[in-house]
């Protein structure tokens, strides 16, 4: 069978291609061809939230390293206090396009803003996460607790921060957002110094479970809040009447 | 290549801004005429599936304006753009063709051939905040064709542009029409007369006229006033 599969082509001349270039077009073969993937869009963003983000991520931490290593063992408020502080990235970055007005260019890419919110979240998450697991792992033993309730008493006002953040960037819009979210993180650390320094009893062994509550609750509370900024992002784009 | 509108309708409260429209667009420029408030920059917020309708569906050769497909074949230059404040005009295109899904060395190429095209190549490597209204609104034509897209959707593109940087974008968008949908929204009426195929007069949110320039029948301008023309002599009977 195969030879005369040979004799039938030499004896055959294969018909001139028509509508090539239609066909091409279909298939989608262009100059983009070679498309980043997710992982390298995912990259990409990290060259584009704010350097101030950065520093200020930056600096939180530093001072919380200092605060580990010039304090004693009861000031584990300073490094817990810091951690809003932290907060204040995420909830800027999240906000940041509509800020500038580029939102509704964002929404008509290919990675459209949905993506781009969420993609910067993650970033300055993982980082912030990555910034708290070395503050804990450093402080713990400085301060003389155990990594988990060091663990708590750095996450917790990190994760109240971010949900009262989150929150205020849905319900402002613009500069206003952006000078809210300031006022929050320094609320939060500010009542944390206040309450410890008032009553000296945020951290003792047996308030261990009301931290536990709240990390929870506000962990929740975050996770709500973070749904519905890009539920408002792709409220825009994706329909559910079709 | 087809985009298809089928009934579409968008409602604020009270307000009809777009009114059951219905429209089917091969590529080639299209022209949407209409005053300020008639229903041009929703339709079009619309058709690049950033608003969502009331009522009626858009479709692109068969997918829903939703999809990321759909967005991957589209240009989109709104009326109002902001930029982050650090990027230079090469930046931005970057950062958008990134946004795009555009491979970082093809991306490169393209700017570069870009910002020639629009006259801003020496100006790249500066900061958007220092460029001109002319310079920015020529970036932002620059951003909407990166990704070579099928259809193209331009809001009051010539806003700022002088007129030798209008006959430039004229023939830019001319080129364009051959091969995508084109809507060019303007109340700039030179701007469609010389290149649309076809022209959408849009008075509250309704299409009151659809054709060509030979079917007006007359100065395109002329023909343009008439319509609110009638308005106001309607408006001083009420």
């Amino acid at each position: 069978m195969s030879d005369l599969k040979k004799k039938l082509q030499m004896g055959f001349d294969a018909p001139a291609p028509i509508r090539k270039e239609e066909f091409l077009e279909h298939l989608n073969i262009s100059e983009n061809a070679n498309k980043s993937n997710l992982e390298g869009f995912l990259f990409s963003q990290i060259g584009y939230i704010s350097k101030s983000a950065w520093v200020f991520s930056l600096l939180s931490l530093i001072v919380a390293m200092l605060g580990i290593r010039y304090s004693d063992q009861h000031m584990i408020w300073i490094i817990s206090g810091m951690t809003p502080l932290l907060a204040l990235s995420i909830a800027t970055e999240s906000s940041r396009s509509e800020r500038y007005g580029m939102a509704e260019l964002e929404a008509t890419t290919k990675h459209s803003l949905a993506s781009v919110v969420l993609a910067r979240l993650f970033i300055i998450s993982i980082a912030d996460l990555v910034a708290m697991l070395v503050i804990t792992l450093i402080g713990y033993k400085a301060i003389g607790r155990t990594a988990v309730p060091t663990m708590l008493y750095v996450i917790t006002p990190f994760l109240i921060s971010v949900f009262l953040e989150l929150y205020s960037v849905r319900k402002l819009r613009g500069r206003q957002s952006f000078y809210a979210c300031i006022a929050i993180s320094f609320l939060v650390s500010l009542s944390i110094y206040f309450i410890e320094f008032e009553f000296k009893t945020l951290y003792k062994p047996e308030f261990i479970s009301a931290w536990v509550a709240a990390a929870i609750l506000a962990l929740i509370g975050v996770m709500v809040q973070g749904r519905k900024i890009i539920k408002n992002t792709e409220e825009i784009v994706v329909w559910n009447w079709l | 290549m087809e985009l298809v509108i089928d009934r579409l309708s968008k409602q604020y409260n009270n307000k009809i801004a777009v009114d059951r429209l219905s429209l089917k667009l091969k590529s080639g420029v299209v022209g949407l005429l209409g005053a300020n408030g008639a229903g041009k920059t929703t339709l079009m917020r619309m058709i690049c599936g950033i608003l969502k309708p009331t009522g009626g569906t858009i479709t692109f050769n068969g997918m829903d304006v939703s999809e990321e497909m759909f967005r991957d074949a589209l240009g989109y230059l709104p009326q109002d753009f902001g930029y982050y404040p650090n990027f230079t005009g090469k930046e931005f295109l970057l950062y958008m063709a990134a946004l795009k899904g555009i491979e970082r060395n093809a991306a490169r190429k393209k700017c570069d051939v870009l910002l020639k095209t629009v006259g801003l190549d020496h100006a790249a490597n500066k900061k958007i905040k220092t460029y001109s209204g002319g310079m920015k609104q020529r970036l932002g034509i620059a951003q909407a064709v990166l990704n070579d897209p099928k259809i193209l959707i331009l809001d009051e593109p010539t806003a700022g542009l002088d007129p030798k940087e209008r006959v430039r974008f004229r023939n830019l968008i001319a080129e364009l029409g051959k091969d995508a949908i084109v809507i060019l929204s303007t109340h700039i009426v030179s701007d469609v007369e010389h290149i649309a195929d076809r022209i959408l007069l849009m008075k509250d949110g309704q299409f009151v006229f659809d054709g060509t320039l030979d079917d007006v029948g007359m100065d395109l301008e002329e023909f343009y006033m008439q319509h609110f023309e009638e308005d106001e002599e309607g408006e001083q009977y009420e």
